[in-house]
């Protein structure tokens, strides 16, 4: 998946999720308080169920997860090719 | 596949499980042999692959295996649950060394372990632990103290959150370790064979590979992915619980005699019987809603599974309640099982997340897009 569709597809989600389309690509998602606890594992089941990829252990890292940039840049890490 | 599994877990539950329900109960012990009995048939964490020791079930035959163990001893399918919890966390966010020393073990049984999360002030702000966990040479040292530890009195291996530089952060520390102590906690209300404990940590220390994901991860990533399937295993039990509450109401109604005739052919009576088995029905198919998302891999599967755990256990309570009361004054003694499933259904609505707790995250989801994207694909989830 190209950079853009992937970003494309990252940010629909997102917006869905908080229903704020003004999301900024750099915005903390985390920080926004739209969100509740569970947040992080539903980031997890939508990057592995929409990029056909698993996120790892060595891949827990906070700044993989906490915008559309960070996420858009963490997919494209982990499935170059995809 | 669905039918001769759920055929193996009813028939197991009832030969084996059932017939101890109410001993475990009375005496507040956990027999031995039937932890060896679930092990043996790899029930302790069956959605592991067959490597390890598991049995590679996908989300349905998990959920089914739960809904047999509830119907039959809350208490056993409380093992299931705390043990698989942390038998999650290990494969999901182990390290490699974490794996291998452990994966297996816990899949056959060898090592039973615990989820301690709860602590004497810390119930649902569960991301707050005050147990403390410093940064020693070679690895950690934990300090403070949690309670209500499902199984605690046996486990050998327990999943700790605790606080590393005020971040929440999760530790395998093995029962074994000299910094641990654990005390027996008995008479709850329901839920009485389940071993509770509460846990000590004074100066215990854990090796760095005892770490689990990330330091303050444990939080965001171990304990929510672990209650995550906590909620979905005791949605299922509740599912069994009200089963079992119908079966049990249904049976003595059709026997029991007054006014000249049995009391089923009231029509109050059969007006509650109608709502038990209305509810029982409105919980399986929420149950199996989340099993099919699950197994989808969908990322909605996490939130729907907290609208089937809200809706079991609250609707396990409601017809618990009603078989007691269809039940009379047999209903509050221990002759029959619905008093033990009325004390059982109560337990439900506070564990992996209270019934408040969960109404918050569903209006939550609610005003989300993805929940609604949800509600309008519902009709489009079939198993």
């Amino acid at each position: 998946m190209a950079d853009g569709k992937t970003r494309a597809t990252i940010r629909e989600f997102l917006v869905n999720k908080t229903r704020n389309d003004a999301i900024r690509d750099d915005d903390d998602i985390f920080g926004t308080g739209m969100v509740n606890s569970l947040f992080a594992v539903e980031i997890v089941c939508f990057i592995e169920e929409t990029f056909g990829i698993t996120v790892e252990n060595e891949d827990l890292d906070v700044a993989n997860f906490r915008s559309v940039e960070a996420l858009t840049g963490f997919v494209e890490r982990k499935a170059p090719t995809k | 596949m669905e039918n001769a599994n759920h055929a193996e877990f009813l028939q197991f539950a009832s030969d084996h499980v059932a017939p101890q329900a109410a001993m475990i109960d009375r005496t507040q012990q956990f027999p031995e042999q039937l932890i060896r009995q679930v092990a043996e048939r790899g029930y302790l964490a069956p959605w592991l692959p067959k490597e390890v020791g598991g049995r590679n079930f996908d989300a349905l035959a998990v959920g089914l295996l739960h809904e047999a163990l509830g119907a039959a001893c809350t208490a056993t399918r409380c093992l299931l649950t705390a043990h698989g919890m942390v038998a999650l966390s290990v494969q999901r966010w182990g390290n490699a060394a974490t794996k291998d020393s452990l994966l297996k073990d816990l899949a056959v049984g060898k090592k039973i372990a615990a989820f301690a999360l709860s602590e004497p002030e810390i119930g649902s702000d569960a991301a707050k632990p005050q147990t403390v966990a410093r940064k020693v040479d070679g690895g950690y040292q934990l300090d403070g103290d949690k309670h209500w530890i499902t199984f605690g009195q046996r486990a050998d291996t327990f999943l700790v959150l605790a606080a590393l530089d005020d971040k929440p952060t999760a530790f395998i520390v093995q029962r074994d370790n000299p910094g641990l102590c654990c005390e027996p906690i008995d008479d709850m209300l329901g839920a009485r064979g389940a071993m509770l404990a509460s846990l000590s940590f004074n100066d215990c220390r854990i090796d760095a590979n005892d770490l689990l994901a990330r330091e303050g991860l444990g939080f965001t990533m171990v304990a929510a992915t672990a209650l995550d399937l906590g909620r979905f295993l005791v949605a299922w039990g509740c599912s069994g619980l009200l089963r079992a509450c119908l079966d049990a109401t249904v049976a003595y109604t059709s026997t029991r005699r007054q006014f000249g005739t049995e009391i089923r052919n009231h029509q109050l009576v059969a007006q509650l019987i109608t709502r038990m088995m209305t509810a029982h029905r409105c919980a399986e198919l929420l149950c199996r809603r989340a099993a099919t998302l699950r197994n989808q891999k969908h990322h909605s599967a996490v939130q729907e599974t907290l609208i089937a755990k809200y809706y079991a256990s609250t609707a396990a309570m409601q017809v618990a309640s009603d078989a007691v009361q269809l039940h009379g004054a047999n209903g509050v003694s221990d002759e029959f099982p619905v008093a033990r499933l009325f004390r059982d259904a109560k337990i439900m609505e506070i564990i992996e997340g209270s019934t408040q707790i969960l109404e918050a995250m569903i209006a939550q989801y609610a005003r989300s897009g993805t929940g609604q994207e949800a509600a309008a694909q519902s009709t489009a989830v079939d198993d």
